[in-house]
């Protein structure tokens, strides 16, 4: 399958925008992070030269401008503001139809030469025609290599007297990069007698620094930051070696914080280097404990490093699709075979089907793991979103993540991103409330919505959650009365109340608006979720604000599966959520309010018996098994006949006629060429429950 | 428990609470300097901090800092004195 070169450049310049965005959003907030403004140099500068050579020469005149302006602003010619950063987005989006449309309309091109204009303004660049730069030598000159230097920074004992302050000058060190310093103190000092603290002149330097610094940038620009101090102060850089592995004794006797004759007569006792070290007296704790961050930092740089330079190649979706239909037909033929071996009673044969599951599954979790992509992909997107719309709203608006490292199915990462911009939305529009209303309430003006991933026990639970209003629960019944979705006289819990803004065309809205309020979208989100296998729950209090939560499976395709009969009919119950399977006695049940229960660690545990539950014919024998499973904090117990064991299941969906079936999530192939249900079992538990 | 809860950390605060700490504080044992009021701080009233946080130690005595801000704390370990003294650094 052979792949036009522009559905890859758009493809690729589609993820630099999304860096360029991510960066801009950053540098928003820290206009000085040269990471984020060497990531918005590159974006533009990779664009540029791609589109030129795919045709796209406008967009590449285009971006060569604002590649020339950030070349100003990383150079340190220029310093970020949020004008800069406005019309940098507005550039962003002007750059996607860019993409879209070639060649470009009279108008496009119009938008092009206005932003063109303030770019070069700001950069101060030539009116017309050739860049102040030659390509050739932009690109010499970007293109460094990130090093990790090692910095140390001797003031001068009199600089605080002479006006000197240390901050500015590491605060413009750091912008050049990730850095890490730790302070060492004179070994002079001593606090033996409080006449030990009163001769020490605290209006003196006591320390020197080093400083740990991953950077890109020149050494002419790290030496700028030095040029007032450099007369007074003492200076070294060197360049540390990013594949050495930095051992502790290397560190400090670095540092001086102890000599080779002590770090060599620690080595040969084979300790546990820092705890022997600072326990012998050779070396104080707090030099210890800042060697250990050193180590840290630099094995965080090291590894940082590392993940950028595995190469990656680009691979189309469909053929992913493919190679996983592909496995999941390998599981579903060892399974065959595995049952083959069984009926046969040959042991070569058993041999064969062993080593070829235990194949399938290696195969099974590295095709998985291509397909797995962070959910932090999409965390990006959001955040423009919450961005311009809290702007276009006038309310302000803190958008915090977590877990954006949190991998997901890329199939379910790509439907995901609808649902969750809506709820997003929703909580910007509906749950914040405006600044001076939260003041008058006693809250802090400034809002804050989380959008948070985990894992959580074998699924993946997402949250968005707000300190908005929360959901006016009277108005909420009020209006579901009005449109039928009840009656008055219906006694609802809370909780069953804020279900009801899933319904289909429910919306509290007073006024329609292009935000929200249309009376679409939540009951959308659930559908979505639904079509995930997911679960949607809301969680609101009124006046502090309200959680939605979203608990989804970590793939759709093949799961493991705990193989379980009942009456001669198979089940799978999928097994991330089984904790144990125990017998039961039809003596140890017994019911309250319509529910069966069985005893389970001396507690009663609600069942599900699935010969009652898909009325299958037959008596269930005296001794049943109940496989105990727990879904969020939820526990149950699901009585089958028989347990048989482990079964690699591939997932396949229900025809139309089964779709409704209430407590199945899908069906796959048996060995025998028998089919078994795939049990939903969140769905069986909410049925004990209702 | 003794606290100090200064609104300055610069060098021109450390005549006063280097008198304010040895006049109240030294003998007094475990210390807490409530960091909530700073609005202006540089190294020299930093590294008076450390020194502070030294001499406690030395004498077997906590020095316990609150309320420390994020800008306070990054300028710490902008210093490399955030772990010197415990204070953990945001980001």
């Amino acid at each position: 399958m052979s792949i036009d070169p522009v559905i890859i450049f758009k493809e690729e310049a589609y993820e630099h925008l999304e860096n360029l965005e991510n960066a801009l959003l950053v540098l928003e907030e820290s206009p000085r992070d040269a990471e984020q403004i060497a990531a918005a140099f590159r974006a533009m500068h990779t664009i540029k030269g791609s589109a030129g050579m795919v045709g796209f020469d406008h967009l590449s005149y285009f971006t060569h401008h604002i590649e020339s302006f950030f070349e100003r602003v990383r150079s340190g010619e220029l310093m970020l503001n949020d004008e800069h950063i406005r019309a940098t987005l507005l550039a962003k989006d002007h750059i996607e139809l860019l993409l879209e449309k070639t060649p470009p309309s009279k108008e496009s091109m119009a938008v092009s030469e206005t932003l063109i204009q303030q770019f070069r303004r700001w950069a101060d660049l030539p009116t017309e025609g050739s860049p102040a730069k030659s390509t050739a030598a932009t690109s010499a000159n970007t293109e460094t290599e990130q090093r990790i230097l090692k910095i140390t920074i001797k003031p001068s004992k009199e600089c605080f007297k002479d006006g000197f302050d240390l901050l500015p000058v590491m605060r413009e060190l750091s912008a050049l990069g990730s850095c890490h310093s730790s302070a060492h103190f004179n070994k002079t000092l001593t606090f033996d007698s409080a006449d030990d603290y009163r001769d020490i002149d605290i209006f003196d330097c006591h320390f020197f620094l080093t400083v740990l610094l991953a950077t890109e940038a020149s050494q002419s620009s790290i030496d700028d930051v030095f040029l007032f101090v450099a007369d007074d102060w003492s200076i070294s850089t060197e360049e540390l070696d990013p594949d050495e592995a930095y051992r502790l004794g290397d560190l400090l006797l670095a540092e001086g914080a102890i000599n080779q004759q002590q770090l060599d007569s620690i080595l040969q006792q084979q300790p546990k280097l820092g705890e022997v070290l600072s326990g012998s007296g050779a070396a104080a704790q707090e030099d210890v404990e800042q060697a250990l961050e050193q180590q840290k930092f630099l094995r965080s740089q090291q590894e940082t490093q590392q993940s950028r330079s595995v190469p990656s190649i680009k691979v189309p979706q469909p053929k992913l699709d493919a190679l996983m239909d592909k496995v999941g037909e390998l599981v579903t033929l060892q399974s065959f075979l595995e049952q083959k071996a069984r009926e046969l009673n040959d042991e070569g044969l058993n041999t064969i089907a062993e080593t070829l599951m235990q194949l399938s599954s290696d195969l099974r979790e590295t095709v998985f793991d291509i397909r797995m992509l962070p959910i932090g992909t999409l965390f990006g997107r959001f955040r423009r979103v919450v961005r311009d719309l809290s702007h276009e709203l006038g309310k302000n608006i803190q958008f915090v993540t977590e877990g954006a490292e949190t991998e997901l199915d890329k199939v379910m990462l790509d439907k995901l991103g609808d649902p969750l911009i809506h709820l997003l939305r929703n909580s910007l529009d509906h749950g914040i409330e405006k600044p001076e209303q939260r003041a008058a309430n006693g809250k802090p003006e400034q809002a804050t919505i989380t959008l948070s991933a985990a894992h959580n026990q074998g699924q993946i639970l997402i949250k968005v959650k707000d300190d908005g209003a929360g959901i006016n629960t009277q108005k909420v019944r009020q209006k579901a009365i009005e449109k039928g979705l009840i009656s008055a006289t219906d006694e609802l819990t809370e909780n069953q109340i804020h279900q009801l803004i899933f319904e289909a065309g429910f919306s509290t809205a007073d006024k329609v608006s292009d935000v929200s309020g249309r009376g679409v979208g939540m009951d959308v989100v659930r559908t979505s979720i639904d079509s995930l296998q997911g679960k949607v729950h809301i969680k609101s209090d009124a006046g502090l604000g309200t959680e939605i939560q979203i608990l989804l499976p970590m793939t759709l395709a093949i799961i493991d599966g705990l193989l379980v009969n009942v009456a001669g009919e198979s089940f799978v119950i999928p097994l991330n959520i089984v904790n144990e399977c125990i017998e039961t006695y039809a003596s140890e049940k017994c019911v309250e309010r319509d529910t069966t229960l069985v005893k389970h660690r001396g507690a009663l545990v609600p069942c599900v018996s699935l010969r009652k539950m898909f009325s299958l014919a037959g008596t269930a024998p005296a001794i049943e098994q109940s496989v105990i499973v727990k879904v969020g904090e939820e526990t149950g117990a699901i009585t089958v006949d028989e347990v048989v064991g482990q079964f690699q299941t591939v997932i396949k969906s229900l025809g139309q006629l089964y779709r409704g079936v209430s407590g199945v999530m899908g069906a796959t192939v048996l060995g025998d060429g028998s089919i078994a249900m795939v049990l939903d079992v969140s769905e069986l538990l909410e049925s004990i429950q209702s | 428990m003794n606290e100090m809860k200064p609104t300055s950390l610069t060098i021109y605060d450390l005549d006063a609470l280097q008198n304010q700490y040895i006049m109240e504080s030294y003998w007094s044992g475990a210390l807490v300097i409530n960091l909530a009021l700073i609005e202006e701080f540089d190294s020299a009233g930093l590294q008076w901090l450390t020194l502070v946080k030294k001499n406690q130690q030395a004498r077997g005595h906590s020095l316990t800092l609150s309320d420390v801000g994020d800008d306070l704390k990054n300028a710490m370990a902008l210093l490399g004195m955030h772990s010197l003294l415990g204070v953990a650094h945001v980001n």
